[in-house]
Protein backbone atom coordinates (compact mmCIF):
# COMPACT_ATOMS: atom_id res chain seq x y z
CA UNK A 1 0.00 0.00 0.00
CA UNK A 2 0.93 3.29 -0.80
CA UNK A 3 1.85 6.03 1.87
CA UNK A 4 -1.35 8.28 0.60
CA UNK A 5 -3.14 5.10 0.03
CA UNK A 6 -6.37 4.01 2.53
CA UNK A 7 -8.69 0.97 2.23
CA UNK A 8 -12.13 1.28 4.27
CA UNK A 9 -13.92 -1.75 5.53
CA UNK A 10 -16.54 -3.17 7.92
CA UNK A 11 -17.17 -5.87 9.64
CA UNK A 12 -20.32 -7.70 9.98
CA UNK A 13 -21.99 -9.14 13.39
CA UNK A 14 -22.30 -12.45 13.69
CA UNK A 15 -20.60 -15.93 14.17
CA UNK A 16 -19.01 -15.46 10.04
CA UNK A 17 -18.58 -11.94 11.00
CA UNK A 18 -17.58 -11.30 7.43
CA UNK A 19 -15.76 -7.93 5.97
CA UNK A 20 -17.18 -5.75 3.16
CA UNK A 21 -15.05 -3.57 1.21
CA UNK A 22 -16.18 0.15 1.15
CA UNK A 23 -13.77 1.93 -0.98
CA UNK A 24 -9.96 1.81 -1.93
CA UNK A 25 -8.95 5.07 -3.12
CA UNK A 26 -5.43 6.95 -3.13
CA UNK A 27 -4.73 10.98 -2.22
CA UNK A 28 -7.57 11.80 -0.76
CA UNK A 29 -7.66 14.13 1.94
CA UNK A 30 -9.70 13.13 5.16
CA UNK A 31 -7.37 13.81 7.64
CA UNK A 32 -9.19 16.08 9.18
CA UNK A 33 -11.78 12.67 10.41
CA UNK A 34 -9.63 10.73 12.96
CA UNK A 35 -10.62 7.52 11.78
CA UNK A 36 -8.76 8.06 8.15
CA UNK A 37 -6.04 9.94 9.58
CA UNK A 38 -2.27 8.47 10.27
CA UNK A 39 -0.84 7.16 13.75
CA UNK A 40 1.82 8.42 14.73
CA UNK A 41 2.35 5.56 17.06
CA UNK A 42 5.25 7.47 19.05
CA UNK A 43 3.40 10.03 20.42
CA UNK A 44 0.50 7.14 20.81
CA UNK A 45 3.16 5.39 23.07
CA UNK A 46 3.70 8.04 25.02
CA UNK A 47 -0.05 8.14 26.35
CA UNK A 48 -0.59 4.38 26.30
CA UNK A 49 -0.49 1.84 29.21
CA UNK A 50 -0.71 -1.53 29.20
CA UNK A 51 -3.74 -3.31 30.20
CA UNK A 52 -4.88 -5.29 32.82
CA UNK A 53 -7.91 -5.43 33.83
CA UNK A 54 -8.42 -3.68 37.24
CA UNK A 55 -6.48 -0.34 35.62
CA UNK A 56 -8.31 2.80 34.17
CA UNK A 57 -6.89 5.10 32.15
CA UNK A 58 -6.95 9.42 32.18
CA UNK A 59 -9.41 10.52 29.74
CA UNK A 60 -6.10 10.95 26.51
CA UNK A 61 -4.60 7.63 27.59
CA UNK A 62 -5.27 4.41 25.49
CA UNK A 63 -4.69 0.81 26.58
CA UNK A 64 -2.17 -1.19 24.28
CA UNK A 65 -2.19 -4.95 24.38
CA UNK A 66 1.07 -6.62 22.90
CA UNK A 67 -0.76 -9.76 20.64
CA UNK A 68 1.64 -13.36 21.33
CA UNK A 69 1.87 -15.73 18.59
CA UNK A 70 -1.13 -17.51 19.87
CA UNK A 71 -3.57 -14.68 19.50
CA UNK A 72 -2.48 -12.49 16.45
CA UNK A 73 -3.81 -14.93 14.28
CA UNK A 74 -7.01 -12.44 15.36
CA UNK A 75 -5.20 -9.78 13.10
CA UNK A 76 -5.24 -11.96 10.25
CA UNK A 77 -8.45 -11.10 8.12
CA UNK A 78 -8.16 -7.71 8.64
CA UNK A 79 -4.57 -7.49 7.64
CA UNK A 80 -4.96 -9.61 4.59
CA UNK A 81 -8.33 -8.06 3.37
CA UNK A 82 -6.16 -4.43 3.60
CA UNK A 83 -3.47 -6.17 1.59
CA UNK A 84 -5.37 -7.84 -1.42
CA UNK A 85 -8.81 -6.08 -1.30
CA UNK A 86 -10.13 -8.36 -4.39
CA UNK A 87 -10.42 -11.59 -1.65
CA UNK A 88 -13.73 -8.96 -0.47
CA UNK A 89 -16.92 -7.98 -1.89
CA UNK A 90 -18.42 -4.88 -2.47
CA UNK A 91 -20.79 -3.63 1.04
CA UNK A 92 -23.82 -3.34 -0.63
CA UNK A 93 -27.99 -1.96 0.57
CA UNK A 94 -28.36 -5.51 2.17
CA UNK A 95 -24.97 -4.85 4.30
CA UNK A 96 -26.05 -1.95 6.41
CA UNK A 97 -28.16 -3.25 9.15
CA UNK A 98 -25.90 -6.19 10.30
CA UNK A 99 -22.42 -3.39 10.04
CA UNK A 100 -20.93 -3.71 13.54
CA UNK A 101 -17.10 -2.44 12.98
CA UNK A 102 -16.03 0.53 10.47
CA UNK A 103 -12.22 0.17 9.60
CA UNK A 104 -9.10 1.90 7.65
CA UNK A 105 -6.02 0.65 6.66
CA UNK A 106 -3.60 2.54 5.77
CA UNK A 107 0.40 1.71 3.99
CA UNK A 108 3.81 3.05 4.34
CA UNK A 109 4.81 2.08 0.65
CA UNK A 110 5.11 -1.34 1.42
CA UNK A 111 2.78 -3.38 3.37
CA UNK A 112 -0.09 -2.21 5.60
CA UNK A 113 1.17 0.29 8.54
CA UNK A 114 -1.84 0.69 10.54
CA UNK A 115 -5.59 -0.27 11.12
CA UNK A 116 -7.74 2.21 13.07
CA UNK A 117 -11.10 0.69 13.94
CA UNK A 118 -14.56 2.37 15.18
CA UNK A 119 -17.44 0.79 16.24
CA UNK A 120 -20.53 1.20 14.38
CA UNK A 121 -23.44 2.01 17.18
CA UNK A 122 -26.99 1.90 16.48
CA UNK A 123 -26.94 5.47 17.22
CA UNK A 124 -25.24 6.56 14.02
CA UNK A 125 -27.17 3.89 11.63
CA UNK A 126 -29.34 6.58 9.67
CA UNK A 127 -32.56 4.19 8.84
CA UNK A 128 -34.85 4.62 5.25
CA UNK A 129 -37.00 7.31 5.11
CA UNK A 130 -34.87 9.95 7.61
CA UNK A 131 -34.87 13.46 6.32
CA UNK A 132 -32.03 16.12 6.89
CA UNK A 133 -31.95 19.68 6.28
CA UNK A 134 -28.58 20.33 4.36
CA UNK A 135 -27.55 23.77 5.45
CA UNK A 136 -24.16 23.82 2.84
CA UNK A 137 -25.46 26.42 0.26
CA UNK A 138 -28.95 26.25 -0.28
CA UNK A 139 -30.54 24.63 2.57
CA UNK A 140 -33.03 21.68 1.77
CA UNK A 141 -34.64 18.63 2.51
CA UNK A 142 -32.42 15.14 1.91
CA UNK A 143 -33.78 11.20 2.37
CA UNK A 144 -31.16 9.53 3.09
CA UNK A 145 -31.58 5.62 2.79
CA UNK A 146 -29.16 3.17 4.93
CA UNK A 147 -26.81 5.37 6.03
CA UNK A 148 -24.00 5.38 8.43
CA UNK A 149 -22.26 8.73 9.78
CA UNK A 150 -19.17 8.52 10.44
CA UNK A 151 -18.19 9.57 13.98
CA UNK A 152 -15.11 11.74 14.79
CA UNK A 153 -13.53 8.78 17.53
CA UNK A 154 -11.10 5.69 16.79
CA UNK A 155 -12.23 2.85 19.20
CA UNK A 156 -9.28 0.95 18.77
CA UNK A 157 -5.67 1.25 16.49
CA UNK A 158 -3.38 -1.25 15.57
CA UNK A 159 0.52 -1.32 14.72
CA UNK A 160 1.00 -4.17 12.25
CA UNK A 161 4.53 -4.12 12.89
CA UNK A 162 4.60 -4.39 16.48
CA UNK A 163 1.65 -6.49 16.95
CA UNK A 164 0.04 -3.71 19.11
CA UNK A 165 -3.31 -3.26 19.83
CA UNK A 166 -4.12 0.53 21.13
CA UNK A 167 -7.62 0.88 22.48
CA UNK A 168 -10.20 3.01 25.01
CA UNK A 169 -12.76 0.61 26.26
CA UNK A 170 -12.63 -2.97 26.21
CA UNK A 171 -16.48 -3.40 25.86
CA UNK A 172 -16.10 -2.05 22.43
CA UNK A 173 -12.99 -3.86 21.07
CA UNK A 174 -14.84 -7.03 22.27
CA UNK A 175 -16.76 -7.50 19.35
CA UNK A 176 -14.16 -6.82 16.90
CA UNK A 177 -11.45 -9.02 17.70
CA UNK A 178 -12.37 -12.58 18.46
CA UNK A 179 -10.08 -14.09 21.37
CA UNK A 180 -8.84 -10.27 22.69
CA UNK A 181 -11.53 -11.29 26.04
CA UNK A 182 -8.47 -13.75 27.02
CA UNK A 183 -6.77 -10.64 27.70
CA UNK A 184 -9.85 -9.62 30.18
CA UNK A 185 -9.78 -10.72 33.52
CA UNK A 186 -12.94 -10.64 35.99
CA UNK A 187 -13.36 -12.63 38.49
CA UNK A 188 -15.85 -15.31 38.37
CA UNK A 189 -18.74 -15.82 40.91
CA UNK A 190 -17.05 -18.73 42.51
CA UNK A 191 -13.75 -16.26 42.86
CA UNK A 192 -15.92 -13.71 44.85
CA UNK A 193 -17.23 -16.35 46.85
CA UNK A 194 -13.77 -16.96 47.97
CA UNK A 195 -12.47 -14.02 48.64
CA UNK A 196 -15.83 -12.82 50.61
CA UNK A 197 -15.08 -16.12 52.87
CA UNK A 198 -11.17 -15.45 52.67
CA UNK A 199 -11.50 -14.34 56.61
CA UNK A 200 -10.34 -10.81 55.66
CA UNK A 201 -14.17 -9.38 55.13
CA UNK A 202 -17.06 -8.82 56.68
CA UNK A 203 -19.52 -7.98 54.24
CA UNK A 204 -22.78 -6.74 54.43
CA UNK A 205 -25.31 -8.62 52.49
CA UNK A 206 -26.95 -6.26 50.18
CA UNK A 207 -23.66 -4.98 48.77
CA UNK A 208 -23.33 -5.99 45.32
CA UNK A 209 -19.39 -6.94 43.62
CA UNK A 210 -19.39 -4.27 40.87
CA UNK A 211 -17.23 -4.64 37.20
CA UNK A 212 -14.07 -2.91 39.28
CA UNK A 213 -14.32 -4.75 42.18
CA UNK A 214 -14.42 -7.97 40.23
CA UNK A 215 -11.52 -6.89 38.49
CA UNK A 216 -9.37 -6.59 41.54
CA UNK A 217 -10.56 -9.71 42.70
CA UNK A 218 -9.36 -11.58 40.12
CA UNK A 219 -5.78 -9.32 40.17
CA UNK A 220 -5.79 -10.62 43.87
CA UNK A 221 -6.60 -13.89 43.12
CA UNK A 222 -3.98 -14.03 40.00
CA UNK A 223 -1.08 -12.94 42.08
CA UNK A 224 -2.23 -15.13 44.97
CA UNK A 225 -1.95 -12.37 47.28
CA UNK A 226 -3.99 -14.44 49.82
CA UNK A 227 -1.57 -17.38 50.15
CA UNK A 228 1.40 -15.32 51.66
CA UNK A 229 1.11 -16.86 55.12
CA UNK A 230 2.33 -13.82 56.70
CA UNK A 231 -0.61 -11.54 54.79
CA UNK A 232 -3.03 -11.31 57.87
CA UNK A 233 -0.42 -9.20 59.56
CA UNK A 234 0.86 -7.28 56.81
CA UNK A 235 -2.83 -6.24 56.59
CA UNK A 236 -2.94 -5.47 60.41
CA UNK A 237 0.45 -3.13 59.76
CA UNK A 238 -1.79 -1.47 56.69
CA UNK A 239 -4.29 -0.40 59.47
CA UNK A 240 -2.15 0.57 61.40
CA UNK A 241 -0.49 2.90 59.61
CA UNK A 242 -2.95 4.23 57.39
CA UNK A 243 -5.81 3.05 59.07
CA UNK A 244 -7.10 6.50 59.68
CA UNK A 245 -7.01 7.74 56.91
CA UNK A 246 -8.63 5.18 54.73
CA UNK A 247 -12.06 5.77 56.93
CA UNK A 248 -12.57 2.15 56.96
CA UNK A 249 -12.87 -0.37 60.05
CA UNK A 250 -11.22 -3.62 61.25
CA UNK A 251 -12.77 -5.95 63.82
CA UNK A 252 -10.94 -9.16 64.52
CA UNK A 253 -9.12 -9.19 61.38
CA UNK A 254 -11.62 -8.34 59.82
CA UNK A 255 -12.04 -5.38 56.83
CA UNK A 256 -15.90 -3.93 57.77
CA UNK A 257 -17.67 -3.73 54.46
CA UNK A 258 -20.93 -1.58 54.13
CA UNK A 259 -21.58 -0.80 50.56
CA UNK A 260 -20.36 -0.94 47.46
CA UNK A 261 -17.85 2.17 47.50
CA UNK A 262 -16.04 0.41 50.73
CA UNK A 263 -15.92 -2.56 49.04
CA UNK A 264 -13.69 -1.65 46.49
CA UNK A 265 -11.58 0.62 49.01
CA UNK A 266 -11.26 -2.19 50.83
CA UNK A 267 -9.75 -4.53 48.10
CA UNK A 268 -7.40 -1.47 46.80
CA UNK A 269 -5.85 -1.94 50.17
CA UNK A 270 -5.95 -5.69 50.38
CA UNK A 271 -3.58 -5.70 47.36
CA UNK A 272 -1.57 -3.52 48.48
CA UNK A 273 -3.01 -0.47 46.75
CA UNK A 274 -1.61 1.88 50.43
CA UNK A 275 1.84 3.87 50.55
CA UNK A 276 3.38 6.97 51.33
CA UNK A 277 4.56 9.01 48.38
CA UNK A 278 8.33 9.62 49.06
CA UNK A 279 8.42 12.98 47.73
CA UNK A 280 5.67 14.41 49.05
CA UNK A 281 5.07 12.24 52.26
CA UNK A 282 1.31 12.43 51.62
CA UNK A 283 -0.01 8.63 52.39
CA UNK A 284 -1.58 7.65 49.17
CA UNK A 285 -4.49 5.30 48.22
CA UNK A 286 -3.62 4.13 44.41
CA UNK A 287 -6.74 3.96 41.75
CA UNK A 288 -4.41 2.11 39.55
CA UNK A 289 -0.91 0.66 39.50
CA UNK A 290 1.82 -0.27 36.83
CA UNK A 291 4.00 -3.26 37.50
CA UNK A 292 7.84 -2.65 36.95
CA UNK A 293 8.07 -6.45 36.70
CA UNK A 294 5.37 -9.73 36.81
CA UNK A 295 5.18 -11.21 40.12
CA UNK A 296 7.21 -14.44 40.21
CA UNK A 297 5.30 -17.11 42.05
CA UNK A 298 8.27 -19.50 42.35
CA UNK A 299 9.68 -17.91 45.38
CA UNK A 300 8.60 -15.37 48.04
CA UNK A 301 5.35 -13.62 47.71
CA UNK A 302 6.36 -9.77 47.62
CA UNK A 303 5.40 -7.52 50.42
CA UNK A 304 2.03 -5.92 49.87
CA UNK A 305 2.94 -2.67 51.51
CA UNK B 1 -27.21 8.95 -6.09
CA UNK B 2 -25.07 10.20 -9.12
CA UNK B 3 -22.01 7.66 -8.26
CA UNK B 4 -24.90 4.86 -8.09
CA UNK B 5 -26.05 6.04 -11.59
CA UNK B 6 -22.84 6.61 -12.99
CA UNK B 7 -21.75 3.08 -11.64
CA UNK B 8 -25.00 1.59 -12.98
CA UNK B 9 -24.47 3.30 -16.41
CA UNK B 10 -20.46 1.90 -16.28
CA UNK B 11 -22.39 -1.70 -15.42
CA UNK B 12 -24.74 -1.31 -18.28
CA UNK B 13 -22.20 -0.77 -20.77
CA UNK B 14 -20.07 -3.49 -19.29
CA UNK B 15 -22.91 -6.03 -19.61
CA UNK B 16 -23.64 -4.17 -23.28
CA UNK B 17 -20.25 -4.69 -24.54
CA UNK B 18 -19.78 -7.84 -23.50
CA UNK B 19 -23.11 -9.05 -24.85
CA UNK B 20 -22.64 -7.14 -28.33
CA UNK B 21 -20.55 -10.03 -30.41
CA UNK B 22 -23.95 -11.68 -30.59
CA UNK B 23 -25.08 -8.50 -31.81
CA UNK B 24 -22.74 -8.85 -34.40
CA UNK B 25 -23.14 -12.03 -35.47
CA UNK B 26 -27.00 -11.56 -35.72
CA UNK B 27 -26.69 -8.62 -38.39
CA UNK B 28 -23.93 -10.68 -39.98
CA UNK B 29 -27.01 -13.61 -41.47
CA UNK B 30 -29.51 -11.21 -41.28
CA UNK B 31 -31.25 -9.97 -44.32
CA UNK B 32 -31.68 -6.68 -44.27
CA UNK B 33 -31.60 -5.64 -47.83
CA UNK B 34 -29.54 -3.24 -50.05
CA UNK B 35 -29.29 0.41 -49.87
CA UNK B 36 -27.38 3.49 -51.86
CA UNK B 37 -27.32 1.01 -54.69
CA UNK B 38 -24.94 -1.22 -53.36
CA UNK B 39 -24.39 -4.64 -53.63
CA UNK B 40 -26.22 -7.10 -50.43
CA UNK B 41 -22.60 -7.83 -49.48
CA UNK B 42 -21.58 -4.60 -49.81
CA UNK B 43 -24.28 -3.10 -47.62
CA UNK B 44 -23.72 -6.00 -45.45
CA UNK B 45 -20.20 -5.07 -44.77
CA UNK B 46 -20.90 -1.36 -43.73
CA UNK B 47 -23.43 -2.11 -41.16
CA UNK B 48 -21.27 -4.67 -40.08
CA UNK B 49 -18.26 -2.60 -39.80
CA UNK B 50 -20.28 0.02 -38.05
CA UNK B 51 -21.61 -2.16 -35.68
CA UNK B 52 -18.17 -3.69 -34.56
CA UNK B 53 -16.82 -0.26 -34.50
CA UNK B 54 -19.33 1.16 -32.47
CA UNK B 55 -19.08 -1.69 -30.19
CA UNK B 56 -15.16 -1.54 -30.04
CA UNK B 57 -16.18 2.31 -29.00
CA UNK B 58 -18.10 1.31 -26.16
CA UNK B 59 -15.68 -1.52 -25.32
CA UNK B 60 -13.02 1.37 -25.59
CA UNK B 61 -14.88 3.70 -23.21
CA UNK B 62 -15.04 0.98 -20.68
CA UNK B 63 -11.80 0.78 -20.42
CA UNK B 64 -11.15 4.05 -19.97
CA UNK B 65 -13.70 4.53 -17.75
CA UNK B 66 -12.51 1.66 -15.67
CA UNK B 67 -8.96 3.79 -15.59
CA UNK B 68 -10.71 6.91 -14.58
CA UNK B 69 -12.20 5.22 -11.30
CA UNK B 70 -10.83 6.33 -8.16
CA UNK B 71 -10.67 3.02 -6.35
CA UNK B 72 -7.29 1.25 -6.43
CA UNK B 73 -7.34 -2.43 -5.11
CA UNK B 74 -4.69 -5.40 -5.19
CA UNK B 75 -4.77 -8.94 -5.02
CA UNK B 76 -2.35 -11.83 -3.33
CA UNK B 77 -2.63 -14.55 -6.43
CA UNK B 78 -1.09 -17.64 -5.80
CA UNK B 79 -2.35 -19.69 -8.63
CA UNK B 80 -3.13 -18.08 -12.29
CA UNK B 81 -4.73 -20.14 -15.35
CA UNK B 82 -5.71 -18.79 -18.63
CA UNK B 83 -9.70 -18.39 -18.69
CA UNK B 84 -10.80 -17.98 -22.13
CA UNK B 85 -11.04 -21.95 -22.61
CA UNK B 86 -13.89 -22.11 -20.26
CA UNK B 87 -15.70 -19.30 -21.33
CA UNK B 88 -15.64 -20.24 -25.04
CA UNK B 89 -18.98 -22.58 -24.53
CA UNK B 90 -21.00 -19.76 -23.34
CA UNK B 91 -20.21 -17.57 -26.37
CA UNK B 92 -21.14 -20.83 -28.57
CA UNK B 93 -24.24 -20.73 -27.08
CA UNK B 94 -24.90 -16.98 -27.62
CA UNK B 95 -24.08 -17.38 -31.43
CA UNK B 96 -26.20 -20.57 -31.63
CA UNK B 97 -29.00 -18.63 -30.41
CA UNK B 98 -28.49 -15.59 -32.51
CA UNK B 99 -28.31 -17.95 -35.70
CA UNK B 100 -31.95 -19.45 -34.47
CA UNK B 101 -32.92 -15.44 -34.49
CA UNK B 102 -32.37 -14.90 -37.99
CA UNK B 103 -35.68 -16.61 -38.72
CA UNK B 104 -37.90 -15.18 -36.52
CA UNK B 105 -39.84 -11.70 -36.87
CA UNK B 106 -38.78 -9.21 -35.96
CA UNK B 107 -41.25 -9.09 -32.19
CA UNK B 108 -39.68 -12.23 -31.27
CA UNK B 109 -36.53 -11.00 -32.05
CA UNK B 110 -36.56 -8.18 -29.71
CA UNK B 111 -38.00 -10.36 -27.21
CA UNK B 112 -35.91 -13.09 -27.16
CA UNK B 113 -32.95 -10.64 -27.68
CA UNK B 114 -33.84 -8.85 -24.07
CA UNK B 115 -34.41 -11.59 -22.31
CA UNK B 116 -30.95 -13.03 -23.15
CA UNK B 117 -29.58 -9.90 -22.36
CA UNK B 118 -31.07 -9.80 -18.74
CA UNK B 119 -29.78 -13.32 -18.27
CA UNK B 120 -26.42 -11.82 -19.39
CA UNK B 121 -26.86 -8.67 -16.96
CA UNK B 122 -27.29 -11.55 -14.30
CA UNK B 123 -23.94 -13.81 -15.38
CA UNK B 124 -22.52 -10.23 -15.23
CA UNK B 125 -22.90 -9.73 -11.57
CA UNK B 126 -20.59 -12.71 -10.87
CA UNK B 127 -18.56 -13.35 -13.93
CA UNK B 128 -17.42 -11.53 -16.90
CA UNK B 129 -15.39 -12.32 -20.01
CA UNK B 130 -15.70 -9.49 -23.08
CA UNK B 131 -13.96 -10.55 -26.36
CA UNK B 132 -13.35 -6.93 -27.37
CA UNK B 133 -11.08 -6.39 -24.36
CA UNK B 134 -8.83 -8.92 -26.19
CA UNK B 135 -8.56 -6.96 -29.37
CA UNK B 136 -6.97 -4.24 -27.06
CA UNK B 137 -4.44 -6.86 -25.61
CA UNK B 138 -5.97 -8.01 -22.44
CA UNK B 139 -5.77 -12.11 -21.64
CA UNK B 140 -8.57 -13.70 -19.60
CA UNK B 141 -7.06 -15.66 -16.15
CA UNK B 142 -8.63 -17.69 -13.09
CA UNK B 143 -6.95 -16.65 -10.11
CA UNK B 144 -6.69 -18.47 -6.84
CA UNK B 145 -6.21 -15.54 -3.95
CA UNK B 146 -4.48 -15.98 -0.53
CA UNK B 147 -5.37 -18.76 1.92
CA UNK B 148 -7.44 -15.96 3.93
CA UNK B 149 -9.66 -15.46 1.47
CA UNK B 150 -9.61 -18.88 -0.77
CA UNK B 151 -11.28 -17.61 -3.50
CA UNK B 152 -11.13 -17.83 -7.05
CA UNK B 153 -11.44 -14.50 -9.23
CA UNK B 154 -11.27 -13.42 -12.90
CA UNK B 155 -8.28 -11.81 -13.43
CA UNK B 156 -8.11 -9.37 -16.65
CA UNK B 157 -4.45 -7.92 -17.49
CA UNK B 158 -1.99 -6.85 -20.69
CA UNK B 159 0.81 -7.90 -18.65
CA UNK B 160 3.15 -10.48 -20.03
CA UNK B 161 5.14 -12.77 -17.30
CA UNK B 162 2.71 -13.40 -14.96
CA UNK B 163 3.90 -15.95 -12.07
CA UNK B 164 2.21 -17.60 -9.03
CA UNK B 165 2.90 -15.91 -5.61
CA UNK B 166 2.96 -12.56 -7.28
CA UNK B 167 1.10 -9.61 -5.86
CA UNK B 168 -0.96 -7.00 -7.87
CA UNK B 169 -1.70 -3.72 -7.77
CA UNK B 170 -3.81 -1.27 -9.70
CA UNK B 171 -7.21 -3.03 -10.17
CA UNK B 172 -10.32 -2.15 -10.76
CA UNK B 173 -12.94 -4.00 -9.95
CA UNK B 174 -15.56 -4.87 -12.24
CA UNK B 175 -17.81 -7.20 -9.99
CA UNK B 176 -16.71 -9.05 -6.73
CA UNK B 177 -15.29 -11.94 -8.94
CA UNK B 178 -13.66 -10.31 -11.61
CA UNK B 179 -11.05 -7.20 -11.77
CA UNK B 180 -9.01 -5.51 -14.43
CA UNK B 181 -5.31 -4.45 -13.99
CA UNK B 182 -5.18 -0.62 -15.43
Amino acid sequence: MLDDEYRVFMKKSGKRGEHRLVESRQGVNYDDIKLFGGVDFGALDSMAIEFSAEAAPEVDEYYYIDLDEQHSGMMDDYIQNASSTAGVSLAGPDDFSKAEVLYVARGDGGGVKSITFQKILPSVKISSGFSLFLFDGRPEIKKLDRSISIVNRIDAIYDVERKRIYFREFSKIRCMFDGIVDYYRSATDDEVRRVKECGYLDINEDVKVGVRSRKIIASMLDDRILEDPEYSSKLGRIFDKYGEELELKMVDGKIVVGNDKELTKALSVMIGRCFTNEITGEKTLAIRAERFAPISHGGDVPSVA
Amino acid sequence: MKNNLLRFCLWFLLCFSSFSMGIIFYLVIIDFGSFWGLELWICRCIVVSCAFVFCLAVAWFCIWRLKKSPDRESADIIDLNPHESQIVPSFVGMFVVSLGLAAMPISSVIAVSVLMFLFWGILCHTSYYNPFFTLFGYRFYQARLDDVHAKFVILITRRDGLKNGMKINNLRRINNYTFMEI
